[in-house]
């Protein structure tokens, strides 16, 4: 069982931080890729994706992206954004490039929140063909011994505007 | 058969199987990871404990006899990954207390667990592992069980008419 890909989906907030270090240390111990992912979601209502042209959005989103890079040195990574409903949208491209692992932060909602609102997380893991693997805000430090640990602090997301 | 031993091994690799519905995949998934960090594998399944005041399914649940069955099927768990140290626990109760129990005391650094991927109302119920997920410490990677069958194992699909 050789890992090559990991996906890691992007949505810039703050739960992507401790994400984007899972995905790191475990593709600098396993030699993987690192696939950074956006969906682009457009800032009007519900059905009117098609009266908007998403290009520019997803060019801006881009530039973003292309900010968060691997927290551990030497680990390759990709780039891509896309359009569309976000979990749905990260299971189709799990599947067309063959991704061995998907990393991705939740914000564990609970309770009536769960049933409203949902979560991508949770929509992945039930939807996703490979491995995912989930990870809370407050997840505990991920320390395995053999791992090596002398990685930088992730200076990725940017500015927050 | 039902205990914990006094070892206190930080930054383990948890695998939470059910022998009654085994998965091979999730158990060699787990195993690539422990090798990958040079830890020990800690294999749990949970024996359900009788419902109170409800109607239990399977009648024998609790039965000292389902234990033994159970307890001789985890005995035969294996893995195809080679070099990967392996401790097995055999524990009693609700399937996820009794697993968030267990990585509370463990703390490990992974807990991988396998899923059916339900849908419909078991979506708003909530599976074992998305109860795990939602409520664990520790990063935890989900595993679809459909996903592992193999092609060549897979019922054949009938024939176009």
């Amino acid at each position: 069982m050789k890992i090559n890909k990991i996906l890691c989906p992007i949505d810039f907030s703050k739960h992507n931080q401790i994400a984007n270090e899972y995905a790191s240390i475990l593709a600098s111990s396993t030699g993987a890729e690192i696939i950074y992912f956006h969906v682009t979601v457009p800032e009007a209502p519900y059905g009117a994706y098609g009266n908007i042209d998403p290009s520019d959005i997803m060019a801006k989103d881009m530039q973003r992206l292309r900010k968060v890079v691997p927290s551990v040195a030497g680990v390759s990574a990709t780039w891509e954004v896309d359009f569309g409903p976000t979990a749905k949208r990260i299971v189709q491209f799990s599947n067309e490039h063959a991704v061995d692992l998907i990393v991705v932060g939740t914000h564990g909602r609970s309770g009536i929140d769960r049933v409203l609102m949902g979560s991508v997380a949770e929509a992945v893991v039930r939807k996703a063909k490979c491995p995912v693997l989930a990870i809370k805000p407050q997840a505990s430090a991920f320390e395995p011994n053999a791992v090596p640990m002398e990685s930088e602090v992730l200076n990725s997301g940017g500015e927050s505007s | 058969m039902i205990n914990l031993t006094a070892t206190h091994e930080k930054n383990n690799v948890v695998c939470a199987i059910d022998v009654t519905d085994f998965d091979q995949g999730v158990v060699d998934l787990a195993a690539t990871y422990a090798k990958y960090f040079k830890v020990r594998l800690e294999l749990v399944h949970v024996t359900a404990a009788p419902n109170r005041g409800t109607e239990n399914w399977p009648p024998d649940v609790g039965s000292p006899s389902r234990l033994i069955e159970e307890s001789k099927l985890l005995d035969s768990v294996v893995t195809q990954v080679p070099t990967v140290v392996i401790s097995k626990y055999h524990l009693s109760g609700l399937a996820a207390n009794s697993i968030l129990d267990f990585i509370d005391e463990q703390e490990p650094c992974l807990l991988v667990m396998g899923t059916h991927g339900r849908k419909g109302l078991a979506k708003i119920f909530g599976s074992v592992a998305a109860k795990v997920m939602r409520r664990s410490a520790c990063p935890v990677m989900v595993l679809r069980q459909t996903t592992v069958v193999p092609a060549t194992q897979s019922t054949p699909k009938l024939a176009e008419k």
